[in-house]
């Protein structure tokens, strides 16, 4: 019998941003713990919020008669801490803190007269700890910093326009501000949608993951139900692309190792490498009945049996920085896209609600909604343009590829 | 009960939530958890500025409410702020599950009750793999308030839900069939509800070809109706985007014309399912809101401060995912009246089209989506095959006007899994209806 604690300790503050002014300051310290028994094949969990004690361990072995498989080894001899370097903002200073997004915010309004911002600006601290009798015992803590504004311009009637998101760990206002101002510029300048049936989109790495991820379960595999059942070890996309499971601490408040206390090599392990599909993504209960690889991907909530779950994964990046990788012409860059998905033959397609033209290494001004389609071998194939090496907007990379573009 | 300060407004929401997951995979208990979670929300308010904390520490309430008072600058005439003025002042005890409480009810019950649900699943070889949820909830909330609400109530629910995947051509389909109760013994013997899901799945993942995008008139199932009437026009009525925004205020004035004159739209936190709401997170009880009627903008869901901003009415509207975020304005039962046609009829009426039948999600912005999920044909007024769609799409201000039909026929749905998600609050329990809807000139791709 192995016993085993996992805590989440999560402290935040929340400004509520109501017509480019704090409206409501939220203050959070939520813990929650998960005790968890496991006995010849079996587990039990027992989860509460606040600290885990005696009795909620007692609670996860009568939790054992629930009968709940669990067919793989818990976690022994793991040891790590990784405490990720953030800047001067701290939870505790929320005054500091609230002074200034009152300073920030009050720029914004007096450079952006014509825009009302909303929503929210927070800073959150999260620690996650797993320690079990099998002598292993992880710890991750992390601390970001982060503005998720919607913007709508003052003549607008719809609920939003755009979003201007910014998260990072080391906050510094200029650099913030630097970015602001090039979106906020860009959001006030209407500029015609560049000619040409198919443009090189310039979007989130994960924005079209979706359909890659659900098929690349390993509950999808071992079950013959992913779209790309038989194919294991083939070339399917463009040598460029690769995807994998990204535990590293370039993805925000994501600890290295998962639910389980699994970890990968290096933090990272491929999903699809050099566009050849190299492994689908399991847990270790799913490694264990299908003969993959655990590819530390268990997730769940705090009092949870976990459970294999698509996340924390990442398109590597490819050698050139955005403005390299649109070159002379014109990207169009995707700030607001909502509604749009997959058939279950790949096809993808999406109304845009907000979108500026990239031209000359900045944001050049705003387009008009249009709809964008594709297939995903093609957008992953022979229209994938590539990773961004930099993180030029939303503290993010940014991925190209040539989509059809249809004007409204 | 508690100490409140003087020179604020402050309320406090204590939450007991009760809920039990049964997660059965292909055949295999994966999951059965029972809990009991509590805790709080203390807001207070100065006159500019809320100051809010949520915490599982159920003891230190009072200490979190002096903490706040210190971060906040003390208003002698809080009284006659204009929000706090709007706020009801209820003082009741609502609870009405005591005697069906799911939260009494043994586990091994639960169990089976899944358990039954699964042997439907089984007989169905096309099934490549499924999970099956057992799912309920019994939370009792209780607001106090400064102003002198004290409100007690309770809301219940107990759900099956299946998920399975089909496969053709090494392409999946992805089913789901929820069952949603307020009382665990009315959720025995709906089996055959679901084996005409998965008969009807089965059929459509047999035969759909891919759908030749352009224009089309299109007929909505109740739920699509439902999503429609949420996703389109139910977030705009939610008045926290107009506060403070003239260009809205003047769009969305009340009386204008914003669709059909067959058109009306309700929002209700009053109707059982997953959108009741006797009280709304604020003390505020549950009130029916027209949002539009005939075709005339009529009215818009409010909290007490965008209530007290535009200077209307409040409509129970205030609500938070849990006790871990503040309320702000949300739907709770969303659905458009029926008309006085019938489904057959309105089918009968298009030359070529499209029956939506259900829908994987919606979003609502200028530009509404609906990605369905099973879609078929309509030829010479008659259903015709299946078709697969990756999403409709419509400009929220013209596809209002271009409802020209509303079936008699009305279901009020209510879901067991996900719901609605505003900002950071995601999932909120939310209802959907509405008759079968008749749109003209929608975008299918």
């Amino acid at each position: 019998m192995v016993k085993e604690k996992y805590i989440v300790k999560s402290r935040e503050i929340n400004l509520s941003v109501t017509n480019g002014e704090i409206s409501s300051v939220i203050k959070k310290n939520i813990t929650t713990s998960a005790c968890r028994v496991y006995d010849n094949g079996r587990i039990g969990v027992a989860g509460k919020l606040g600290e885990a004690d005696d009795a909620l361990m007692e609670q996860a072995e009568e939790n054992l008669k629930l009968g709940i498989s669990y067919e793989a080894e818990a976690t022994s001899g793991s040891v790590r801490r990784e405490q990720m370097e953030c800047g001067d903002l701290c939870v505790e200073d929320n005054r500091g803190f609230l002074k200034e997004a009152e300073e920030v915010l009050h720029i914004l309004r007096e450079e952006y007269p014509q825009i009302i911002f909303g929503n929210k600006v927070y800073l959150m601290e999260e620690s996650r700890q797993l320690i079990n009798d099998a002598g292993t015992n992880l710890y991750y803590s992390d601390r970001i910093c982060g503005y998720v504004l919607l913007i709508k311009h003052v003549d607008s009637v719809n609920v939003f326009d755009d979003s201007l998101i910014y998260a990072v760990r080391d906050y510094h206002r200029e650099a913030f501000l630097k970015e602001a101002r090039e979106h906020l510029d860009a959001f006030l300048h209407m500029v015609p949608l560049p000619e040409g049936d198919t443009l090189p989109v310039i979007i989130n790495t994960m924005e079209f993951g979706s359909f890659l991820v659900q098929n690349l379960d390993a509950m999808a595999f071992g079950h013959n139900t992913s779209f790309f059942n038989g194919k294991l070890g083939k070339k399917l996309f463009d040598d460029k692309f690769s995807l994998y499971v990204d535990r590293s601490k370039d993805i925000l408040c994501n600890a290295f190792f998962d639910v389980e206390g699994s970890t990968c090599e290096d933090d990272k392990c491929y999903l699809i490498q050099n566009g050849v599909l190299v492994r689908p993504f399991a847990d270790k209960k799913l490694a264990k009945e299908f003969g993959y690889e655990n590819t530390a991907t268990a997730a769940g909530a705090y009092d949870s049996v976990p459970t294999n779950t698509a996340n924390c994964f990442a398109g590597a990046c490819t050698g050139h920085t955005l403005e390299e990788l649109i070159g002379e012409g014109d990207g169009i860059y995707i700030s607001v896209m909502s509604g749009g998905d997959f058939t279950s033959e790949g096809n993808f397609a999406s109304p845009v609600q907000t979108a500026f033209l990239y031209r000359g290494g900045k944001l050049a001004g705003r387009l008009p909604e249009f709809n964008i389609s594709g297939n995903i071998y093609d957008m992953f194939g022979k229209d994938f343009v590539g990773i961004t090496v930099d993180k030029p907007y939303e503290g993010e990379y940014k991925m190209v590829v040539k989509m059809k573009v249809n004007k409204n | 009960m508690y100490r409140f300060p003087e020179g604020f407004y402050t309320d406090v929401r204590e939450e007991t939530v009760h809920s039990t997951m049964i997660t059965i995979e292909n055949g295999v208990l994966k999951e059965n958890k029972t809990k009991e979670e509590k805790g709080v929300i203390i807001r207070l308010y100065d006159g500019r500025k809320w100051f809010i904390s949520s915490t599982t520490e159920l003891d230190k309430v009072q200490e979190e409410i002096d903490s706040l008072a210190k971060m906040a600058v003390p208003c002698p005439e809080i009284g006659e702020d204009p929000v706090i003025k709007k706020y009801e002042v209820n003082r009741e005890t609502r609870l009405c599950y005591g005697d069906c409480d799911v939260s009494k009810i043994p586990n091994d019950k639960k169990l089976a009750m899944a358990e039954t649900y699964c042997e439907c699943l089984r007989e169905y070889s096309q099934i490549q793999r499924w999970r099956m949820y057992y799912l309920d909830n019994h939370t009792q909330k209780h607001i106090v308030s400064s102003k002198g609400c004290d409100v007690t109530f309770d809301t219940q629910n107990c759900c099956i839900a299946a998920r399975y995947v089909l496969m053709k051509d090494d392409k999946p389909f992805y089913g789901s069939k929820d069952i949603y109760r307020i009382k665990f013994d009315e959720l025995s013997g709906h089996e055959e509800i679901l084996h005409d899901v998965v008969k009807e799945d089965i059929a459509y993942n047999e035969n759909a070809v891919l759908v030749e995008p352009g224009d089309y008139t299109c007929i909505f199932a109740p739920a699509v109706t439902g999503v429609f009437a949420h996703e389109s026009f139910g977030h705009k009525s939610e008045s926290d985007f107009m506060v403070g925004d003239e260009s809205m205020k003047k769009e969305w004035a009340i009386g204008t014309r914003v669709g059909a004159h067959l058109l009306n739209i309700v929002d209700t936190g009053l109707e059982e399912g997953s959108g009741y709401v006797p009280f709304d997170d604020e003390g505020t009880r549950a009130k029916k809101t027209y949002l539009i009627k005939e075709g005339i903008l009529s009215g818009r869901l409010h909290s007490a401060l965008t209530a007290a901003a535009l200077e209307e009415d409040l409509t129970g509207n205030a609500r938070a995912i849990s006790f871990q975020f503040e309320p702000i304005v949300r739907m709770t039962a969303t659905y458009v009246e029926p008309g006085d046609s019938t489904k057959e009829e309105l089918i009968a009426g298009v030359k070529k089209g499209i029956y939506i039948l259900d829908y994987r999600h919606g979003s609502g912005m200028s530009t509404f989506t609906i990605a369905p999920n099973k879609a078929y044909m309509i030829r010479d007024g008659k259903l015709a095959e299946p078709v697969k769609i990756s999403v409709v799409t419509g400009n929220v201000m013209s596809t209002l006007h271009e409802i020209d039909g509303l079936s008699k026929e009305f279901e009020l749905c209510s879901f067991a899994l996900g719901g609605c998600g505003k900002m950071e609050q995601y999932p909120l329990r939310v209802g959907l209806g509405g008759p079968y809807m008749r749109v003209n000139h929608l975008t299918v791709q």
